[in-house]
């Protein structure tokens, strides 16, 4: 220190901060004489007091677009005293500018993960984006070990034959993946594949096959897309969601040869007609599945691909729209023609733009950029449809961390957003039901990865989510969980302790940026400061328990518009 | 609070009629999954039907069989068994049935005649139709003038420029957290005047961050009009009650929104009981088309009856409203190999209610091979815009010359079919 009051850090050396907001820390030399500081900013001509924290003399403050509207900021800062209105110390100027700060940092934590931790926001701000994305990449060589000894698998081990119990311990166990591995861009694209190939329990006992094909998705979230594809033909899972296993020569169901085509491969908008969803459906007659433990009661059920011969068609068949002749064959080579057939659709140009605006979609905008996609077809075209170097391109696009636009331009999924109040919160699951009411959380807004009916599968546009129905639901029940922190192991008296806050100021700034990815507005950040003071407008967590205002703080942040923008 | 208290709510008075009379309503359901109209109305005056559908074609009505097809006086189409409750609303002269309706330029896919539909155009850029129609006309500056009812995620209709709610219910529709509620049972809820606060502050519009703000607005004023206008509702439909079905659901929302007198004009609800036939549209048995232990028939008779609630429910006001039922494309005509239908082209729309006449619309002749559209699907006789239209003309007093706003490209052809006068 070397003035009576000083600004410690925000901003850069030549006085540049972020466009979009940004918190500057600072201290008092005599903690003990000045336990506010007065901070004026022109011209935006906001005057405040701020606390200083008894012990360390720090305090913070924050910066908002608001005060660059009309050019440079400058911020005064003069330390005084509630005790008495004549102690004050000279006041100190800083001269600020807006600029853009391309550090990717938002833009990872917001898209690749389910919301930033407080630990993990500060180590991507040290390694940076671009290390970050290739670690995540490499999700074989990312340290697990806290995630794995948690051994969240056994919630889906001996399970009995009932799709309730199932499908709520499926939902957990995927919860748990997304908050808690640490391999998060593995666990967003396995989400997405899983998404994309949306199948769902449908009047049978294929059960268990949830939970082996997400696992598939997860473990092959970076593989190449006709494995991807040729897998989903082959799940028992699709077989019966889309009428596949009712389908056989001469008495053809086309639901499945539709949906490959419009929602799997080359998209609705391909130039394919009737005669092509019939020439495709007859292409996978005969595609099914066999129970595998047929005399075992009261198990699951278990089922495996199976090709019948016997109810294939074994005609040539004339698919117009991809200038192709699928050459008819019988007996247990029948099975070839729908290989085939998944070759072809999966280098398909159309597939290659579809599957890569859905892509774009999930990570850049709701509206796909053209040259997102176009970046991401020719990484395709590269690399054999693998996804892993398709998201690599995507990700280093330089237009990713430096356009502006394409920043919290998107809305969380119920999904998403449960597993973000969880990461940002710190929750931890300290007893058996802490899944139960998460569940809910996307259960009440409409989010039911394992109940949806549709083989679009759940929509990825902030649209299908951002209304007063799906909102009010998972906040219910979001706010039902940070009322009871206890139950939920959030503890933000230790989070602050660890971060080293302890003003309004400073846990306001600190939970926001956790929270939100460090872009927030200016009322959201007054209002957070305003419900840490509470009625009697004094917020010490270290001399007094503060209980009610973290539990006020964290009924905020979960409500604030936001925390729902990613 | 009280929904007086909410007058001013974007600087403009609460009542400001204007080009539109007010005070009616078109409740818009879909059946979500492409209902098969052929087995809804089935035409039993066509032999032909029994041929392309052997297994599953309905019997021609008698009386003495509850396993038939009902009667509704007319030579080519009857009434599937389960939709029984309905026979109410016909034989008092307020229903209508569209029976070979679709969107012209419409396809094979749900999702695009779904979005299409909602679209009131093949256009994937534009707002919903009724959304459209709030645009165009002035209306009552009101939160709950058009809402999405009983489901949680908002419907093409009504999705565009002017934000509305999407309900599921009463009870769920509110927002309390212990540590920002003071007074007895929260009276002053901190958290949703914080929320509104937050969210009134204007940002950069057509952004992510516009819409989240606005929806909560739109959420916080809603709660307390939907919180107000249950609080001394009764259903009132001779015994009948609503069932907990996203279309009985929002049924019971509008009623209730109706009687408290929320000038609510356009609804959009959802009847979803798994219209997408592909496989087993019947069970076997001796019963196959009335058995209630198999659950397409059970819940096709539910929302039956849930439509009867509602027509009783609102008896004092049904002139004001009008509910029309439709879906995005029906089946095709010949059955598949697994008793099932696949995706089709014009299906069964229906209406009742509001100025709506009695009997069966513009309707195929003959379900011969050679009249079908591609040989496979019942050919249109009825554009939905022109259904859409009417209601929009006849009941809700807008001028004619708006349909072209509302239905950009469409040219209005009035089947005078609201003509009920009352």
């Amino acid at each position: 220190m070397t003035s009576a009051v000083q600004l410690t850090a925000g901003g850069t050396a030549d006085g540049v901060v972020a466009a979009t907001g940004q918190t500057l820390f600072g201290g008092v030399m005599d903690p003990m004489t000045f336990d506010m500081v007065t901070v004026s900013v022109a011209p935006s001509g906001r005057t405040f007091n701020v606390d200083v924290a008894p012990d360390t003399g720090q305090f913070a403050t924050r910066l908002f677009p608001e005060d660059f509207a009309s050019g440079p900021a400058r911020v005064t800062l003069t330390a005084a005293s509630s005790a008495d209105a004549n102690v004050t110390s000279q006041p100190i100027s800083y001269e600020f500018e807006a600029g853009r700060v391309v550090d990717g940092v938002s833009q990872a934590l917001s898209r690749i993960t389910y919301g930033p931790t407080a630990d993990l926001y500060s180590r991507v701000r040290t390694i940076g984006f671009e290390a970050y994305v290739n670690e995540q990449l490499d999700p074989d060589n990312i340290r697990n070990a806290a995630f794995e000894g948690q051994d969240f698998d056994s919630l889906v081990r001996n399970l009995d034959n009932n799709f309730f119990r199932l499908a709520n311990a499926e939902m957990s166990h995927r919860m748990a993946y997304a908050a808690f591995s640490e391999k998060q861009l593995q666990e967003v694209m396995g989400e997405f594949w899983s998404n994309h190939f949306f199948a769902s329990t449908k009047d049978t006992q294929v059960f268990e096959q949830n939970i082996i094909d997400r696992q598939f998705f997860r473990d092959n979230a970076f593989g190449r897309f006709e494995d991807l594809l040729l897998y989903s033909a082959r799940s028992p899972l699709m077989s019966q969601f889309l009428d596949n296993d009712q389908s056989r020569a001469g008495r053809l169901n086309e639901n499945y040869g539709r949906e490959i085509l419009e929602l799997h491969t080359v998209g609705v908008d391909a130039p394919y007609g009737d005669e092509d969803v019939i020439a495709v459906s007859r292409v996978f007659t005969g595609w099914n599945f066999r129970r595998t433990n047929p005399n075992a009661n009261n198990v699951l059920h278990d089922y495996e691909f199976e090709f019948r011969a016997d109810r294939h068609d074994t005609e040539d068949k004339e698919i117009p729209f991809l200038s192709t002749t699928i050459a008819g064959r019988s007996g247990a080579a029948g099975v070839q023609e729908g290989e085939e057939l998944i070759a072809l659709l999966a280098s398909n140009p159309l597939t290659q733009n579809y599957v890569c605006g859905k892509i774009v979609q999930r990570f850049v905008a709701d509206v796909p950029p053209a040259n997102f996609v176009q970046t991401c077809v020719d990484a395709w075209e590269a690399n054999d449809g693998d996804a892993g170097e398709i998201l690599r391109a995507v990700l280093m696009h330089p237009e990713y961390i430096s356009n502006v636009e394409l920043q919290a331009n998107k809305a969380k999924t119920p999904f998403e957003y449960a597993i973000s109040a969880v990461r940002a919160l710190g929750a931890r699951p300290v007893n058996d039901n802490f899944f139960g009411r998460l569940r809910e959380v996307g259960r009440a807004a409409g989010y039911d990865q394992l109940r949806f009916g549709l083989p679009t599968g759940l929509p990825e546009v902030g649209e299908a989510w951002v209304n007063s129905a799906s909102m009010i639901g998972s906040y219910r029940r979001m706010t039902q969980i940070v009322e009871r922190p206890g139950e939920y192991g959030i503890d933000l008296q230790g989070m602050i302790e660890d971060a080293g806050v302890q003003t309004a100021e400073e846990v306001a700034a600190f939970l926001l940026t956790i929270g939100t990815a460090d872009r927030y507005s200016q009322e959201e950040y007054e209002a957070m400061v305003d419900v840490l003071k509470g009625e009697d407008g004094i917020f010490e967590p270290m001399a007094r328990n503060e209980r009610d205002a973290f539990e006020r703080a964290s009924g905020l942040l979960i409500v604030l518009p936001s925390f729902l923008l990613q | 609070m009280t929904a007086a208290s909410m007058a001013g709510v974007a600087g403009a008075p609460q009542f400001a009629f204007g080009q539109s009379a007010g005070g009616k309503t078109l409740i818009k359901v879909f059946m979500r999954g492409g209902a098969d109209g052929l087995h809804l109305f089935p035409p039993v005056g066509d032999p032909i039907y029994y041929q392309h559908r052997p297994n599953i074609a309905i019997e021609a009505p008698l009386d003495s069989d509850a396993n038939t097809a009902l009667n509704i006086g007319d030579s080519y189409r009857a009434m599937n068994p389960n939709l029984e409750p309905l026979m109410e609303i016909w034989n008092a002269g307020r229903m209508m049935v569209a029976p070979s309706t679709a969107l012209e330029e419409g396809n094979r896919s749900h999702f695009d005649n779904q979005r299409w539909i909602g679209n009131g155009a093949r256009s994937n850029l534009i707002d919903g139709y009724l959304n459209r129609y709030m645009q165009s006309v002035d209306g009552v500056n009101d939160p709950l003038r058009g809402a999405v009812l009983g489901k949680t995620n908002m419907s093409a209709e009504a999705a565009g420029n002017i934000v509305v709610p999407a309900i599921q219910d009463r009870d769920g529709f509110n927002l309390r957290n212990n540590n920002f509620c003071a007074g007895n049972g929260c009276a002053d809820n901190q958290l949703t005047e914080l929320m509104r606060e937050i969210s009134s502050h204007p940002v950069v519009e057509d952004t992510m961050e516009a819409s989240v703000r606005e929806n909560q607005v739109i959420m916080v004023e809603s709660i307390a009009q939907v919180q107000e206008a249950g609080e001394n509702y009764v259903t009132n439909a001779n015994g009948l009650e609503y069932s907990n079905s996203r279309l009985g659901r929002g049924l019971r929302l509008a009623a209730q929104l109706l009687k408290a007198g929320v000038p609510l004009e356009v609804a959009a609800i959802d009847w979803n009981i798994g219209w997408d036939t592909h496989s087993n549209q019947i069970p076997g048995g001796t019963n196959r088309f009335a058995d209630q232990t198999f659950g397409y028939h059970r819940r096709m008779r539910e929302g039956a009856t849930d439509f009867l609630t509602f027509y009783r429910d609102i008896s004092t006001i049904i002139d004001d409203v009008v509910v029309l039922v439709g879906t995005e494309f029906g089946r095709t005509v010949i059955e598949n190999g697994s008793r099932g239908t696949d995706h089709g082209y014009s299906s069964t729309w229906f209406a009742f209610g509001g100025p709506t006449g009695p009997g069966v619309g513009p309707d195929i002749t003959t379900l011969d091979v050679n009249s079908l559209y591609r040989n496979r699907f019942t050919p249109i006789r009825t554009e939905y815009k022109d259904l859409v239209a009417e209601i929009m003309v006849r009941h809700m007093n807008m001028p004619e010359q708006l349909v072209s706003t509302i239905f950009p490209y469409h040219t209005f052809t009035n089947h005078i079919l609201f003509n009920r006068s009352s």
